[in-house]
């Protein structure tokens, strides 16, 4: 297990949607909607993540012009490890149910 | 990364709640803090893939709560960095790799700064402070000057209380103030007729009471010695007494046309029945003036104290060594009762001033006349009065240990620590200045890089890293170097039964009216010391800071 992440059902629920395809990068947006976390809690939760090195970051290249570049999020390679030994450690104790079959 | 929406050709044809949620999306980001703006775009730029306003409101209303958050930590956060560090960059590589910069985590400088502050707001360093500053700008002896007594003066005027109009006489400067000043007080209250005693001063600019006043205070207390010597006093300044009594008394005295009037005032003073230098009176005027007003501690004490009258110690002395001459006159002549009664009339009035309310001086002045008019009177009484001259052996032994070395010894620990004290005081001055001084250039240079940081700044970043902890240090030093004497003159005006003794509370309320360059004048061998080590040490850590700045090279962080 690497550095403990301050779990919260958000959080667990964050990280069961980057584990629904984890070599995929993610939107911020997307992310939001899949787990129905608003702006103010999910980006304080990424930041975390980011922090303790489970989650990398990059900047998407505009597909359009005029769009500003995008923020692409997921789980690093330990990370994942951690994210689903988490899931399943809530899971045991009953403290979340997945919402999610590729968890 | 582009931090901004760009305007293209499509930005007018999208809807009005979309360009609305744009502005405040660019207005959020703007005050995101530096450190995590990115963050601050990211959430900018997921905005233009909502399509929904309802959606695109609650992202908004997400980043409002994420921007106050991150200003919350980044707030708390900057305690972390120095003064004049900005938020964005490597701050760890900035402060380890450049000279030029503070080091010190502005949280640390904040609480040395309002640490010193407390202290400094603490009454007895404000005293102190008010003090020192005061006998720094030399306006100690002039006391209409004083902001403070400007509301005791108008409270005198308004109310006519005699308590106020005798402490304001005695705490003037100028004769005709004072003794105005003296007859309202006298007029509203005769029990205040004592002020006319401190009205003469035993300083150098000795005033002698007129014969008006004179007779008013003789009629006020007519067996008091102290008062009683007034009048001789006054015949013996005038004459030419002291001329002839310089190389001791012998009967040319008489040859003074005055001397049978003063001889006459001598005697009727040495024959009263008591001695009162009023000095009790003179601590409880000042007592009940501090309970109600006690923004004039200490310094009306400081002033009023040390020029409460002493007797003219040549005159007493001198009266003394005439009883003495009669007295040996009158053995030779065989008669042993005029002789005795010579010297007793000396001994008497010595025992007088071994009261514990007069001054050592007085004590003094007295053991001299006693131990010579003892030392013949035991012969005389061991012939006819052996028992009354082994009683006469008490007293002498007792004036034989009157010692005036623990006097000095105890002013010279003043002098030292009034010599601290200032020092201290120069330092919060200086210290204090500098840390603002600092500050503000730091501040202001916060933008520039620190390679490109002019010699300024690089003074200022090591003031800001030291002034802050020494003006701390200085204000605890000035705190616990004047807290003793601040507890003397709490215990001498609340605990009278308790008070210190004279010479201690003269100290205490002096200590932080002495001057730097008038202790160096007349300081002994350990100040002098002291003064040159100190001030070779800080010219020693002067010129090893000055070659240190001349040495720094900067460099760029990375």
């Amino acid at each position: 297990m690497g550095i403990r992440l301050r779990i919260s059902p958000q959080s667990l629920s964050i990280l069961e949607a980057l584990l629904v395809r984890p070599t995929q990068w993610h939107h911020g947006y997307a992310l939001s909607q899949h787990t129905g976390i608003a702006s103010g809690t999910l980006y304080p939760i990424l930041m975390r993540l980011e922090k303790l090195r489970w989650l990398e970051t990059k900047w998407e290249e505009p597909k359009n012009a005029g769009r500003p570049p995008r923020h692409l999020y997921r789980l690093t390679g330990n990370g994942r490890v951690w994210a689903r030994e988490e899931l399943q450690d809530a899971q045991k104790r009953k403290v979340w149910k997945p919402a999610y079959s590729g968890a | 990364v582009n931090n901004e929406l760009t305007n293209d050709t499509s930005n007018n044809a999208r809807p009005l709640w979309q360009k609305f949620s744009a502005a405040i999306a660019n207005v959020i980001v703007r005050l995101w803090p530096d450190e995590t703006k990115d963050w601050g775009r990211a959430f900018q730029a997921e905005l233009t893939e909502i399509e929904s306003p309802w959606q695109s409101f609650r992202w908004l209303l997400g980043g409002l709560m994420l921007l106050t958050r991150e200003r919350f930590k980044s707030f708390f956060r900057s305690f972390g960095r120095p003064v004049g560090i900005p938020a964005s960059g490597n701050l760890e590589l900035i402060t380890k790799q450049s000279s030029q910069v503070p080091r010190t985590p502005r949280i640390v400088t904040a609480l040395f700064l309002l640490a010193s502050a407390a202290i400094l707001l603490h009454p007895e360093v404000r005293t102190a402070f008010r003090s020192i500053a005061r006998s720094f700008i030399n306006s100690d002896e002039e006391t209409s000057r004083w902001s403070s007594l400007h509301q005791l003066r108008k409270e005198a005027e308004s109310t006519h209380d005699p308590k106020f109009l005798a402490l304001l006489s005695l705490l003037s400067t100028d004769d005709a103030e004072r003794l105005r000043l003296a007859d309202q007080a006298i007029a509203l209250d005769p029990s205040f007729t004592w002020v006319d005693y401190e009205n003469v001063r035993s300083n150098s600019s000795r005033t002698p009471l007129d014969a008006k006043r004179l007779a008013r205070l003789e009629s006020w207390d007519p067996e008091n010695a102290a008062v009683l010597l007034l009048s001789a006093e006054n015949v013996f300044e005038s004459s030419i007494i002291k001329d002839l009594t310089y190389k001791g008394v012998d009967a040319s005295l008489m040859k003074d046309p005055h001397a049978s009037e003063w001889l006459a005032a001598m005697n009727r003073a040495f024959a009263a029945p008591r001695y009162d230098n009023y000095s009790a009176r003179v601590d409880q005027l000042l007592r009940d003036v501090s309970a109600t007003h006690p923004e004039l501690d200490p310094d009306i004490a400081a002033f009023v104290l040390p020029r409460e009258r002493i007797p003219n110690l040549w005159n007493v002395r001198v009266f003394g060594q005439w009883l003495v001459l009669q007295g040996k006159e009158a053995e030779q002549q065989g008669d042993l009762t005029e002789a005795s009664n010579n010297y007793w009339t000396a001994v008497r009035f010595s025992v007088l001033l071994r009261q514990t309310n007069t001054f050592t001086i007085e004590r003094l002045i007295g053991a001299a006349v006693g131990k010579d008019a003892i030392l013949h009177l035991q012969p005389l009484l061991e012939k006819t009065q052996p028992r009354q001259a082994e009683i006469l052996a008490y007293p002498l032994a007792e004036w034989s240990r009157i010692d005036p070395s623990p006097w000095r010894d105890l002013w010279a620990s003043f002098e030292w620590s009034g010599l601290n004290l200032q020092l201290a005081a120069t330092s919060i001055f200086v210290f204090a200045i500098f840390s603002a001084f600092s500050m503000v250039v730091s501040l202001a240079a916060r933008r520039a890089s620190p390679g490109s940081r002019g010699a300024l700044p690089a003074v200022a970043s090591w003031a800001i890293d030291a002034c802050p902890p020494l003006l701390f240090l200085s204000s605890v030093a000035l705190y616990f170097l004047y807290h003793p004497f601040a507890q003397i003159y709490g215990r001498y005006l609340h605990t009278p039964s308790n008070s210190p003794s004279r010479e201690q509370l003269e100290g205490a309320v002096s200590v932080t009216h002495l001057s730097l360059f008038r202790l160096f004048m007349s300081g002994e061998f350990t100040f002098r010391f002291w003064f040159a080590t100190t001030t070779i040490l800080v010219l020693v850590v002067i010129a090893l800071l000055a070659r240190m700045l001349l040495r720094r090279q900067p460099t760029q962080p990375g």
